[in-house]
């Protein structure tokens, strides 16, 4: 039997996810999927920061192989017990004129998010918004703090029509349930944050609204910049959130309960860690949350 | 047929190796700022940015890029930016930084200017 649970990533600093190198404007861009051309984190960097965090664990330790594999001279032993997915954008912050940022997100964006939600049995909080792609609206809940004037929502230097909707105030709870199960007050903040905007608005702004830094190199002489010693670098802005799977897949050589699988999951996610790159220079630490509606796969 | 990009990068190629000598140095640290300044600040800031400082480069990059993208000049591309629907300007601003990204590619290739060079800001 394969069990599941929806991983929730919470980034409370950027998120550098990198590629190595790119050639476009960024020259060194996050991780994008191919085909959509949304941000992720892949579960290989996922799994990797886990499997540390275990090898640190009082009770974890003696179980590394069993749950994430054995070390590579020894990997065709046998399989991990514990398969992580990639971890997918559901939440982009994006600078407001009011409300200081808001959390965006997408119909495509929720509707994958429901269709993992559903694979690991848990309920939808409410309908997808039926939001066109093309639409210059922006859907939050009743209780926004986005309107810079009335009925405008402005991110970035886009003007969107606002369109208060109780099916946001549904996701809004139960997002912020999910993320901030500790805090009435963030739970607060998300609900007045929450904006849900046409696919071609959200991808627009999954583009050009992540956080892109000019760094350099200086000159230990000189104190000033070393030729050619000037790069930029892109992130997903903190407040960014993502999601994915984490299922435990039972392997007869590796034997562990899921529950034990799971307990040790939630006990290695209780503080933040760090994920991505450019670790050194504060990026990628990150609060993960396992998430209600566990079922079987 | 050609693709978009085989489409830019051709315009962008002719338009720079015509560029005479004294012009190339300022003319390609501005190809490596632009696409950054767009991605910070928003197309219109970034264009009525460079319209402001009115130095040469600046006009001559936009004035390229207007061609590249299929605009009269400059001034219709300036308009359009600050007259177009909000799906028109997201449009607007995919095109503008990928085309931006072979000016760079070529100021990079061509004229060997790395970013770092001192410039009036």
């Amino acid at each position: 039997m394969n069990f599941s649970r929806l991983l929730l990533m919470h980034a409370l600093s950027p998120l550098h996810a990198g590629t190595g190198q790119g050639v476009g404007v960024i020259d060194l861009p996050i991780a994008r999927e191919k085909a959509t051309g949304l941000p992720y984190v892949p579960g290989s960097s996922v799994k990797g920061v886990l499997r540390e965090a275990c090898m640190a664990d009082d009770k974890g330790r003696h179980h590394v192989s069993q749950v994430f594999g054995p070390e590579s001279e020894q990997a065709s032993d046998h399989a991990g017990t514990l398969h992580i997915s990639d971890q997918r954008l559901l939440l982009l912050p994006v600078r407001s004129f009011a409300g200081t940022f808001a959390w965006t997100t997408s119909p495509y964006g929720l509707a994958r998010f429901a269709r993992d939600l559903t694979a690991v049995g848990g309920a939808l909080p409410g309908f997808i918004p039926s939001l066109p792609a093309n639409s210059d609206q922006a859907w939050t809940t009743e209780a926004t703090k986005l309107c810079a004037q009335e009925k405008t929502v402005i991110l970035e230097d886009l003007d969107l029509v606002a369109q208060p909707q109780a099916a946001v105030n549904a996701w809004a709870d139960w997002l912020g349930r999910a993320l901030f199960p500790e805090s009435a007050d963030w739970q607060a903040w998300l609900r007045e944050r929450l904006c849900v905007v046409g696919d071609d608005v959200f991808n627009f702004l999954a583009e050009t609204a992540t956080e892109t830094t000019a760094r350099i190199r200086l000159d230990d002489e000189t104190k000033t910049v070393a030729e050619g010693a000037l790069w930029y670098e892109e992130a997903l802005p903190a407040e960014s959130v993502l999601y994915g799977l984490a299922v435990a897949v039972p392997v007869k050589k590796a034997e562990l309960e899921a529950d034990f699988i799971f307990t040790l999951l939630a006990r290695l996610l209780e503080k933040p860690l760090q994920f991505g790159g450019k670790a050194s220079v504060g990026r990628g630490l990150c609060q993960v949350r396992v998430a209600d509606g566990g079922a079987t796969l | 047929m050609q693709t978009r990009d085989q489409r830019y990068a051709r315009r962008a190629y002719e338009q720079m190796t015509a560029l005479p000598e004294g012009d190339r140095a300022r003319y390609g640290a501005l190809a490596l700022k632009l696409p950054v300044l767009i991605r910070t600040a928003g197309l219109a800031q970034a264009v009525a940015f460079v319209e402001a400082r009115g130095k040469r480069e600046g006009e001559l990059l936009l004035e390229h890029l207007a061609q590249t993208l299929g605009f009269s000049g400059r001034s219709h591309l300036g308009a359009t930016v600050r007259e177009a629907p909000v799906m028109v300007y997201l449009s607007l601003t995919r095109r503008t930084l990928a085309a931006l990204v072979w000016y760079k590619r070529f100021a990079q290739s061509l004229f060997k200017v790395s970013g770092t060079e001192e410039t009036d800001g």
